[in-house]
């Protein structure tokens, strides 16, 4: 994927700007499955992905050729912390949930799982983490980014990523072991 | 670097970055070194390196193919709008508007009714963004409702009126000429207005980039 652009970046002298089928065919994907990872449902990973995608149609045209699927996961990911600030902001004024969302082709729990190859006890502590830990952890270990790339997606210091990841990996376990005793009723 | 007691205890930033391979060589010997005699230390490395493990290779469920049509459908529900200017064509004419705030309905002074627009033509075209986009995820939405809703029920030409109803207020920029873009390139207006329908073609995005020269 990240090679495709790069290459044309290495070959062509003017960067040519992919066309727009082509962005959607080569970055949907990732950016559905980090969207899932990070809100842990499909209907808010519907909403990432689609404002991912129009944030990137309208800034693209300022692109500077470089790491295309960095500034991906930066878009994502702000918009993923966004959309966790702004819901506790409303929670906190007790309004009600967001009801402008888009009907959602929300798939079966047993289609998501057989999907996902993510065990739903595992989603499940990692939706219960502090969303800033989270991003760090699905940044580190299931989107495979290094401390550095995480430190500039996120806007913060090596430090920090590291004890974010370091805390979040150990809540992780935590809330399975809590989950862990009674994984039938969990699953809900 | 064979220091081995165990009154002391690595880092816990130490702990992860070990896990992660993201010590110095020399960083990690001194680690490994200290490891194979703590088992406090230890216990915290497989501690990591088992949430580690649950989480690395997950995939993730594929976007369902309604998600990817709304994708492929963005450079024709999107405008691409900069904080504060929409740029609105009224037939031949280009003018910015002011597309967010407070914005007076003057009508449509400068050009025809809405409903009486050429069907095709792209109404409403912003300067492609020279900054992200300030717009909250509720606004995106009602965007996108009012937008989808236009794709399906009327024709292009009409999306400037249900996308942002101030920016058809563009008729104010008559009154308010500093909105009209203001460019001593006076073929700048026809070039933005080029670089849009070659946002409609396939190679989208080197007309846009080369409407913001």
């Amino acid at each position: 994927m990240s090679e495709a652009l790069a290459d044309v970046a290495a070959d062509v002298a003017p960067w040519v700007p992919p066309s727009w089928d082509e962005v959607v065919r080569l970055h949907s994907a990732r950016v559905y499955r980090l969207a899932y990872r990070l809100s842990g449902n499909p209907q808010d990973a519907e909403d990432l992905t689609q404002e991912t995608f129009v944030r990137v149609f309208r800034s693209l045209a300022n692109y500077q050729p470089g790491t295309f699927e960095g500034w991906l996961h930066r878009i994502t990911t702000n918009l993923f912390l966004d959309l966790v600030r702004r819901r506790q902001r409303i929670r906190f004024d007790a309004l009600p949930e967001d009801t402008e969302r888009m009907p959602g082709s929300a798939p079966s729990p047993e289609q998501v799982y057989a999907d996902s190859y993510l065990d739903p006890q595992v989603q499940a502590a990692l939706d219960a983490l502090p969303p800033d830990f989270r991003v760090a952890v699905v940044l580190c270990d299931i989107e495979g980014l290094t401390y550095e790339e995480i430190a500039a997606t996120l806007g913060i210091k090596l430090g920090t990523v590291r004890s974010r990841i370091h805390r979040g990996r150990v809540q992780l376990r935590e809330a399975l072991a809590h989950l862990a005793p009674n994984r039938q009723q969990a699953v809900s | 670097m064979t220091l081995t007691p165990t009154d002391f205890h690595l880092a816990l930033e130490a702990v992860v970055a070990y896990v992660d391979g993201e010590l110095s060589p020399g960083a990690e010997a001194r680690a490994s070194a200290h490891l194979s005699a703590c088992s406090q230390c230890s216990l915290d490395v497989v501690a990591q390196r088992e949430a580690k493990t649950l989480l690395v290779g997950a995939g993730g469920p594929e976007p369902p193919g309604t998600l990817l049509s709304r994708l492929r459908q963005i450079p024709f529900t999107t405008d691409l709008q900069t904080p504060n200017m929409t740029l609105v064509m009224y037939g031949e004419d280009v003018q910015w508007s002011r597309s967010a705030g407070g914005s007076d309905h003057n009508g449509t002074a400068s050009g025809a009714p809405p409903d009486r627009r050429p069907p095709g033509r792209p109404e409403a075209v912003t300067r492609p963004g020279s900054r992200r986009p300030g717009l909250s995820a509720g606004r995106l939405r009602r965007l996108r409702r009012g937008l989808m809703g236009a794709m399906a029920g009327l024709t292009v030409g009409v999306l400037a009126a249900s996308v942002a109803p101030v920016s058809v207020t563009a008729g104010a920029a008559t009154s308010q000429p500093r909105f009209v873009q203001n460019s001593d390139r006076p073929g700048t207006a026809s070039a933005l207005v080029g670089s849009f329908e070659d946002v409609m073609g396939p190679r989208l995005f080197s007309g846009a980039a080369t409407g913001l020269r």
